[in-house]
């Protein structure tokens, strides 16, 4: 193929794609009449291929350096949405074991699990126990 | 103003690459130090006029108006470097340019035939690939496509003279 390649010239122009042809190009927003009056230049002109090259590799570069600060961070979690709640509903629900012995604390009878009390639960319970003493 | 000394900043990583593959006789920083003042200069002509001449409605982002203006500012700029020095050291080129066999006359027809019908979006692929030696990446890169697709349609070039020859009954294998 590089024989092929070798019949196409390169010509020396004095006018070339302005800055703005060639952004719009590389945006892809020319119709096709106009994306190939410019490819009929690049085909024969090293300075604006050359141009169009550097454009590319600056763009690659910024995106490279640019800081990942919008991850859709939900959008991986989606799929495991449906097992959390599984798990959730399964293990999350209180159960009431009606089955635990009652433990005493300073006389006073209390169920088990008392560390998860509220304050107002502590607070009634201290008034009967001053109360009855 | 700001935006494009940002982007100036990363433009010089890409003129150190260039600067490793073209400029040796030169040390890389008074390169980058040329580059600079020449770009300055350009951007400054007319009151800033070539920044002034982005015109949103058309569609264009301005990030890639931008990246257009740096890199068309570069390239002028190493292509100026390059006939300065061509000039300077034009006495000691010597020819290295080898000569390739000689194919027969009737593959050269075709070959000749095939490329004044190649597309002018084809003839571009082709340079890119085999006169500019670019990879099939970089092509992709500039193109907004993957790797694979540049490939796919410089393939589908190849394909194309493959059949041209095989229906003048030639073998594909001559111009390799």
């Amino acid at each position: 193929m590089k024989r092929v390649a070798k019949r196409l010239k390169n010509q020396e122009f004095t006018e070339h794609i302005d800055d703005m042809q060639l952004a719009l190009f590389m945006d892809k927003k020319l119709d096709k009449q106009q994306r190939d009056s410019v490819f009929e230049h690049l085909s024969h002109c090293k300075r604006c291929r050359d141009v169009l090259k550097v454009a590319s590799e600056i763009a690659q570069e910024k995106q490279r350096l640019e800081p990942v600060n919008n991850i859709d961070y939900m959008g991986y979690l989606k799929p495991f949405i449906p097992f959390v709640a599984g798990v959730v509903l399964f293990f999350g629900v209180p159960m009431v074991d009606d089955s635990s012995p009652n433990v005493s604390f300073k006389g006073v009878e209390c169920e088990e699990g008392i560390i998860d009390r509220s304050l107002d639960y502590w607070e009634r319970k201290f008034n009967e126990w001053f109360s009855n003493n | 103003m700001q935006k494009v000394w940002e982007l100036y900043a990363i433009a010089i990583t890409i003129i150190e690459k260039i600067c490793r593959n073209k400029c040796s006789h030169l040390t890389i920083t008074d390169v980058i130090e040329e580059c600079q003042d020449y770009i300055k200069k350009r951007l400054e002509k007319d009151s800033f006029q070539a920044l002034k001449n982005y015109d949103p409605t058309k569609g264009a982002k301005e990030s890639t108006y931008l990246y257009t203006l740096i890199s068309s500012r570069l390239i002028d700029f190493f292509n100026s470097a390059k006939k300065e020095r061509e000039i300077s050291s034009e006495s000691s080129i010597t020819n290295k340019s080898y000569e390739e066999s000689e194919l027969p006359a009737d593959v050269e027809e075709i070959l000749e035939q095939f490329t004044s019908q190649l597309s002018f979006e084809e003839q571009t692929l082709l340079q890119y690939r085999y006169n500019d030696e670019l990879s099939y990446r970089e092509i992709g890169a500039i193109f907004g496509m993957t790797h694979k697709q540049a490939s796919s349609k410089i393939e589908k070039i190849q394909l194309k003279l493959r059949k041209k020859m095989k229906k003048a009954g030639l073998s594909f294998e001559v111009i390799i």
